[in-house]
């Protein structure tokens, strides 16, 4: 596509990118088992996660402004070499695309159980992926676009959800404190940490940014607004259910909302408000795991024309989701997907970084 | 028959000359030649008779015969000379006169044109209460009087050009030089010359060869018939194009919401309550594409979502129709989009009658329970919201997108409006007008802007738009206290 005056992204993007990429199913679904590892503390989980969360990312902003103009994947052979970069556009492909597959699964799954109960799997996984392509075949650029058009009507559905189920929360579900100890609170964390997949958006979007020596603020404020909802999250649905009742149940927060009773609302149901935003926020991070994983492909076959990578990327998933025969098996999948967030986009980035100043390298000039 | 060259010259016989002119027309009777003599010189006087003023064409004629020193001077006489007989006739069909004179190679040109004008009077398609009432009409000298009347800044920049091999029509490309970017007036530029149609009667027919997706939905320019919004549009670095003949301006690059502004807004003395009408507008275009899609989707697939007591009326309402929802949604829109048709296409009384008959055919099925009343109230409601968007284009395609989200609302409830939302997101993201998004200042977010668009800042504090990239958009503010008027610094310029 030819570049025109309009193609500028500014580092203020980084606030509607992150919060639109990372919030999906697993910050959704993965509250509750915050509150099954670290009970009545879960919300302390969250802040204690915060501060590690901003030093990596703290690195990783500093990372990509140390190579201004290229991606991680352009730069990796001069920190790594070419055989290991190999490798980790390998476990990239491998991680964006299993987090596809997850996530389309899990979209699917919740539209059938609200919304499209007798509609076949495959038509809502046809409208989710080709969706998905279109978004990630324009490019980084109108992607980023699509995230900051969204941002309003995600935030603010998502933030009166959370902001009306405070009117019905108990604080004494929420104590004591530290009743187990710390482990299990910084189980919590890490497990918390392990779910913010799409983070690494940060080093492929800042080299197109207007001025990448701007982007740490607002990569900070995205970040911050995720650990606000999180908390918020985890914290409502805590002070509504109860840690046990929480237990049992597999989307917490949904039924968390269906219990509510405003006075003066005209609506009685308020899944809608959360199930929304959702829909929103596997979207985008479909969209966003499309073309990142078509991106790394494309890094290794160097083809012309993206478009059909990113629709075989795309269409790949289909069968793939078939092969998730139940919510167990979706389950068991987070295990590696976690396991992989901790290598993408924490310890990627920090060995990169540090390779990088021990070595001086640096520059804007693509390899 | 004579056969001419492709570049006839001009003769030194007066007789041969309009005899060629002539033929070129193929003895065509519209052409009107005379020849008269005065002391020793011949003269020949050629003419479309269509094309001129015949009042103003007899003075010139009068002034002929009254100089009594054969041929009068070229600067009392016309605008310019010609050894070309292709050329003069192109420039008879412009409404010029041609004067030969015998023994001369070279003849003169000079405008008579038939000028019919109707008043300067306020567009009904743009129509405010309070600020200037007038608008342009379809004499492009007058359109740029009523521009030049309002920015008398010497950086306002000309260009003309003509489209249409057979058509000709004279198109004007206006901006302001250090405002308007440079690679967006020769885009501009470079798409109106490149137009290679026979005929462009219009500038919304050249709209649709300038345009850079014919695609989409939404309009790529805005279509503006009032000449202070032309001018607000230039000051903000945008490119103007007017053609002749035409009432309407093509304003570029254009955004989304731009085509939600309405000149009132900036003539509403105080600017909060500016600020919520505007905010009401955007609302509006917001319901009237969700509203019915909605409705379908919650009254077919998710009634649990639906509050009881609204659920109740609903039920009671649809007791005994025997159209499912979707197809009852179809229905009432199908009956108002026709009467609306109807009602534009037919005269002034006509159209009052085919207005209440629609009415009436819906109240009437909604009696005899063919249809609910509360989906007669939705898709009323929906018409009220899409009728309160300013421009024309972007009504239209916000009623053609309901259609999209019905169907998709109808085979996939909630989901199908999610995604009729999301492709249509995707579209708009991707789409530009002549280089700048289309959703600016939404996405790419441009916070700066937002005290314009979303909001309506008091006149004095409102920002330059930086979604255009206009070239000196830093320097009003760097300059000037903008409430106080004192200089901050010395101008550059």
């Amino acid at each position: 596509m030819k570049k025109t005056p309009g193609d500028v992204i500014y580092p203020a993007c980084l606030v509607a990118l992150i919060l639109l990429s990372v919030m999906e199913i697993e910050l959704y679904t993965g509250g509750s088992e915050i509150i099954k590892t670290a009970g009545r503390d879960a919300w302390l989980s969250v802040i204690l996660a915060a501060p590690v969360s901003y030093f990596f990312l703290y690195i990783t902003v500093r990372l990509a402004q140390r190579f201004s103009r290229c991606t991680i994947l352009e730069y990796a052979p001069r920190l790594w070499g070419r055989p290991l970069t190999y490798a980790i556009i390998t476990v990239f492909i491998g991680y964006e695309l299993l987090w596809l597959v997850r996530t389309l699964w899990h979209s699917a799954e919740i539209n059938m159980i609200f919304f499209l109960q007798k509609t076949p799997l495959l038509v809502v996984i046809l409208f989710l992926i080709i969706g998905a392509v279109l978004l990630a075949g324009g490019g980084l650029v109108p992607l980023v676009r699509f995230f900051e058009f969204m941002f309003p009507f995600f935030f603010l559905s998502l933030f009166i959800a959370l902001v009306l189920a405070l009117s019905n929360m108990r604080i004494s579900y929420l104590i004591p404190v530290l009743a187990h100890g710390i482990r299990p609170v910084l189980k919590g964390s890490l497990l918390y940490l392990s779910m913010l997949q799409g983070l690494e958006v940060v080093l492929f979007a800042i080299p197109f940014t207007q001025n990448p020596q701007k982007t740490l603020f607002p990569a900070m404020a995205g970040l911050s607004l995720i650990h606000i909802l999180a908390l918020l999250q985890i914290s409502v649905v805590l002070g509504n259910l109860g840690y046990d009742g929480v237990l049992n149940l597999l989307y917490p927060s949904s039924d968390m909302l269906s219990t509510l009773q405003v006075p003066g609302w005209p609506v009685e149901r308020f899944e809608p408000f959360l199930t929304l935003p959702w829909l929103l926020g596997v979207f985008t991070s479909m969209g966003l795991a499309v073309y990142l994983a078509g991106y790394g492909i494309l890094q290794l076959v160097h083809l012309e024309n993206p478009k059909p990578v990113y629709w075989t990327t795309g269409l790949l998933a289909i069968p793939a989701v078939y092969l998730i025969p139940n919510i167990l098996w979706a389950r068991s999948l987070s295990l590696p997907l976690r396991f992989l967030t901790l290598l993408v986009v924490y310890l990627l980035p920090l060995v990169s970084y540090g390779l990088a100043v021990t070595r001086k390298q640096k520059g804007d000039e693509h390899v | 028959m004579t056969i001419l060259k492709q570049d006839h010259g001009v003769s030194a016989h007066v007789a041969e000359n309009l005899q060629a002119l002539s033929a070129l027309l193929g003895q065509s009777e519209e052409i009107r030649t005379m020849c008269f003599e005065r002391g020793k010189q011949y003269y020949g006087l050629a003419c479309l008779d269509s094309m001129t003023d015949q009042e103003v064409l007899q003075k010139y004629i009068n002034y002929l015969q009254a100089a009594e020193n054969g041929l009068p001077s070229l600067d009392i006489l016309g605008e310019e000379t010609s050894q070309n007989l292709t050329y003069v006739l192109e420039k008879l069909t412009c409404g010029y006169s041609v004067l030969f004179l015998e023994g001369c190679d070279t003849c003169l040109l000079f405008p008579v044109p038939l000028s019919i004008e109707r008043e300067t009077i306020q567009p009904d398609h743009q129509r405010i209460f309070s600020g200037p009432k007038d608008g342009f009409v379809e004499n492009v000298r007058t359109n740029l009087f009523l521009i030049r009347r309002r920015l008398g800044d010497k950086r306002l920049r000309l260009r003309k050009t003509t489209v249409g091999t057979r058509s000709k029509s004279a198109v004007y490309i206006l901006y302001i030089e250090d405002l308007a970017p440079t690679e967006i007036v020769n885009t501009v530029i470079r798409r109106v010359e490149a137009v290679t149609a026979d005929i462009v009667l219009d500038s919304t027919d050249l709209y649709q060869y300038i345009n850079d997706s014919w695609l989409s939905p939404f309009p790529q320019a805005e279509f503006a018939e009032r000449p202070d919004v032309v001018t607000a549009g230039l000051c903000q670095g945008r490119v103007a194009i007017l053609q002749e003949t035409s009432p309407v301006a093509l304003l570029v690059p254009v955004t989304f919401f731009d085509l939600l502004d309405v000149p009132d807004d900036y003539y509403t003395g105080w600017s909060v309550s500016a600020s919520i009408i505007r905010f009401i507008r955007m609302t509006a275009v917001f319901l009237a594409t969700f509203v019915p899609s909605f409705y379908i989707a919650l009254t077919a697939y998710n009634p649990d979502f639906i509050p009881t007591s609204l659920a109740f009326l609903i039920a009671v309402s649809r007791e005994g129709t025997p159209f499912p929802v979707p197809l009852e949604a179809f229905l009432v829109v199908s009956i108002m989009e026709i009467g609306r048709e109807a009602f534009l296409r037919l005269h002034k009384t006509g159209a009052l009658i085919i207005g209440i008959i629609s009415i009436a055919v819906i109240i009437l099925a909604a009696a005899f329970s063919l249809i609910s009343y509360t989906m007669v109230i939705i898709i009323l409601f929906g018409t009220i919201c899409s009728s309160v968007i300013p421009d024309n284009e972007l009504r239209i395609s916000i009623r053609e997108l309901q259609f999209f989200f019905m169907i998709l609302a109808s085979f996939l409830g909630i989901f199908g409006v999610a995604m009729a939302f999301f492709y249509t997101g995707i579209h708009a993201v991707n789409l530009k007008s002549f280089g700048i998004p289309f959703m600016t200042p939404l996405a790419p977010a441009v916070y700066r802007d937002w005290g314009r668009i979303f909001f309506r800042l008091p006149a004095w504090a409102l920002p330059r738009l930086k979604s255009y990239h206009s070239q000196d958009q830093d320097r009003f503010e760097k300059t000037i206290d903008r409430k106080e008027g004192v200089p901050l610094e010395k101008d550059p310029r």
